[in-house]
């Protein structure tokens, strides 16, 4: 995920590499594999609790998103089909299996059930971004490299040099995903003004989340219940939160950028599950910053030093080859 | 994986699909933040999680009540699944759509059923006032400043000999 080999000048003006920046088609290719295998394994995750909701009176069905056309709940027939074929295109699409077909089913499947977990009352805001980026890899040349297609040739194209093509979809899922925290520090300063800034309004946050965990006789953070008693720290971190959210923008400026916002955010996620006891999964593994970065770059060098050790070893097949660009 | 063929042409950016699909998607994850008045959907939403004023002050539980008249908190997964914001939220709804009482009779079939609770004998819905600065800062913080009783339902277990029968 650091420098990529030097290649010449891109003669393009500076707004067009901005919108459209090159890349070769396994920055995609491991974007798929990032996107879809952290997807497939919070829907392994969520199996207990789609579970629960299927016992849900129907009563509490409140609809959210694609589902709000429906008037009562699916059936849990229905629901457990949803949920075994999305399994099975999302394993398609992990490997790049017929992508073009694979990926927006999975896509799709991975909408409806997320979006079905959250029309029970409470939108939890934990999937958006991996539903977002799934959405938009769907409709991108995903499986040009490091696929089952690509080795089976049903690409119809070589997936080697640098291409717009691999570069603008990356650059757009990066944009949602600052847009995203951008939406939520517009969002803090909207309904509460500067009182936000303030660091009551989220002391007052914390200590409730937590009263409330307490009261409702579930886990809660006694860091977080701890650091309730010295409000003094709250404003700093208002202040850090809103201007990371707010300054979210500045990393599709430059890659120096995305690192520092990326660690940022990252520490802040961290400090959400420290103080609140909430996990959001898809930042804390790092794959909703990915598209910010050259991820090529970690299975290359993984496939390299797995060719090294073992050529003929079964993960050295699996990994990108040397041809892949 | 993959074996490139060499004959094969290279990727070229379709540039109108590409900017529409772009401008599309830009505009839909930037619409609920124009949204009026806010309302929060999936997977687009207006992210306002931490983001208001907290005025009220009233939580709202569902408590399990011994035979000795002690109440006990009820996890999330006697009121739904194993995520205590839905079933914070599930209350929360039923007590303003009026459905406390039924709610009470849910959590309680699903109390008779779990043998670590046969020492509840009654379920009640209640609202409890706290001050969320003084919680955890005060010694008195935990005790609720008011409480006010939405539901109460006696806990029916078919078995013989059943705890508080």
């Amino acid at each position: 995920m650091s420098a990529t080999p030097e290649r010449p000048a891109d003669p393009r003006p500076v707004w067009e590499r901005a919108l459209f920046p090159e890349a070769p088609a396994l920055r995609l290719a491991t974007l798929r594999v990032i996107v879809t295998g952290v997807a497939l394994a919070w829907l392994l995750a969520l199996s207990p609790l789609l579970y629960a909701n299927l016992g849900f009176p129907a009563a509490r069905f409140e609809p959210v998103g694609v589902l709000s056309v429906l008037a009562s709940p699916p059936g849990g027939a229905v629901m457990l089909l949803v949920y075994l074929a999305t399994l099975g295109v999302g394993a398609a699409a992990l490997v790049g299996h017929r992508y073009r077909v694979s990926g927006p089913l999975f896509a799709l499947g991975l909408l409806w059930l997320t979006t079905y977990r959250n029309s029970w009352g409470m939108v939890f805001h934990t999937e958006n971004l991996v539903v977002l980026h799934a959405l938009i890899l769907a409709v991108l040349p995903a499986s040009d490299a490091w696929s089952l297609d690509a080795r089976r040739e049903r690409t119809g194209v070589s997936a080697q040099g640098n291409s717009a093509a691999y570069g603008w979809g990356p650059r757009l899922m990066a944009t949602v995903g600052v847009l995203a925290y951008l939406i939520a520090g517009v969002a803090k300063l909207r309904n509460a003004g500067h009182a936000w800034l303030g660091g009551e309004v989220l002391l007052t946050h914390i200590a409730w989340d937590n009263l409330r965990k307490i009261e409702l006789g579930d886990m809660h953070s006694p860091i977080g219940a701890w650091l309730s008693t010295y409000p003094a720290v709250f404003p700093p971190l208002a202040w850090a939160s809103v201007a990371l959210e707010l300054g979210a923008p500045l990393a599709l400026l430059h890659r120096r950028l995305a690192w520092i916002w990326s660690i940022g955010m990252w520490s802040f996620h961290l400090g959400v599950v420290a103080i609140m006891a909430i996990v959001f999964p898809y930042p804390l593994c790092g794959a909703a910053f990915a598209p910010l970065f050259a991820v090529e770059e970690l299975p290359r060098r993984l496939a390299a030093r797995a060719r090294e050790r073992r050529p003929n070893s079964r993960l050295a097949r699996w990994l990108p080859n040397p041809d892949d660009s | 994986m993959n074996e490139p063929s060499p004959a094969a042409p290279v990727r070229e950016l379709r540039r109108l699909p590409a900017v529409l699909f772009s401008l599309a998607v830009i505009a839909a994850t930037l619409w609920p933040m124009f949204r009026d008045p806010p309302q929060d959907s999936f997977p687009l939403s207006n992210y306002p999680m931490f983001s208001t004023v907290r005025k009220t002050r009233w939580i709202h539980v569902v408590v399990g009540v011994d035979a000795d008249d002690l109440a006990w908190p009820m996890p999330p997964s006697k009121v739904g699944n194993l995520e205590v914001m839905q079933a914070a939220e599930t209350i929360r709804k039923a007590i303003r759509g009026k459905r406390a009482k039924e709610l009470c009779r849910h959590v309680a079939e699903r109390v008779a059923d779990d043998s670590r609770y046969d020492n509840i004998v009654r379920v009640e819905v209640q609202s409890l006032k706290f001050n969320p600065l003084t919680y955890f800062a005060e010694p008195d913080g935990r005790d609720p400043l008011g409480v006010k009783r939405r539901a109460s339902c006696v806990v029916e277990r078919s078995e013989k000999g059943a705890p508080g029968a």
